[in-house]
């Protein structure tokens, strides 16, 4: 987890002490304004484009077997999950 | 808001997948709206995409698109309430992916999630009985 320090002047400094005193806890606003400038800031390119932006640029290995799951079958994914369980114990 | 399933970031990571294109779809109908997933999603994820540039995608897809991982998973109280749910369809087998989004989507009254599993629409319901609102149907 990362730790940012934010100098504040007089004027910041009476406002956060205020705040404080009012019960606000400053690291969770902080952590609330930066998650909204993100969401303001970020690039607004399609996320399909950012999707396959990914997949190029990080590629399928060479002689890569994809599992042949069905993701949307529970009993199959619960399967696989045993037998990598299992295997692992090995 | 919308949750991503197991079966959606596979597929999002996956070309191959089956539900590949249909996901693909979908993540540009949703346009901007903002996406989030659960620990034990990506506890599955782990298990269904074990090579590296899989979960190198998997952790780019995270942070560009950005899917954000909602809290709230790691306290005594939630898995309490993952138990129940577990016990109250003991007969199906379900797993623990599927008992922990039905419960957050029982705390989160808005959140819709994104899944391909059947099982969402037909037989899992939240804890109070009530429906769970899907982003696909």
């Amino acid at each position: 987890m990362g730790l940012l320090n934010v100098r504040l002047d007089k004027d910041l400094q009476r406002k956060a002490n205020a705040l404080r005193r009012e019960g606000v806890v400053l690291s969770d606003l902080v952590r609330e304004a930066v998650t909204a400038a993100y969401e303001k800031h970020r690039p607004r390119g399609s996320r399909v484009e950012t999707l396959r932006n990914v997949l190029d640029r990080y590629p399928e290995g060479a002689g890569h077997e994809t599992l042949n799951i069905d993701a949307t079958d529970r009993r199959a994914v619960q399967a696989h999950i045993r037998r990598r369980a299992a295997g692992k114990k090995k | 808001m919308i949750l991503l399933d197991t079966n959606i970031l596979k597929a999002l990571v996956d070309p191959r997948d089956g539900q590949a294109g249909r996901a693909q779809a979908d993540l540009e109908k949703f346009g901007n709206q903002r996406l989030v997933t659960i620990a034990p999603v990506l506890v599955e994820c782990s298990y269904l995409l074990p090579a590296g540039f899989q979960r190198r995608r998997l952790d780019a897809l995270l942070t560009e698109l950005p899917v954000d991982i909602l809290p709230g998973c790691e306290t005594r109280e939630f898995w309490e309430e993952v138990i129940r749910w577990l016990l109250k369809y003991e007969s199906h087998e379900p797993d623990a992916a599927d008992a922990s989004i039905a419960v957050i989507s029982g705390e989160h009254r808005k959140l819709k999630i994104w899944t391909y599993d059947n099982e969402f629409r037909t037989t899992w319901r939240r804890l109070d009985g009530s429906r769970i609102p899907l982003a696909s149907e």
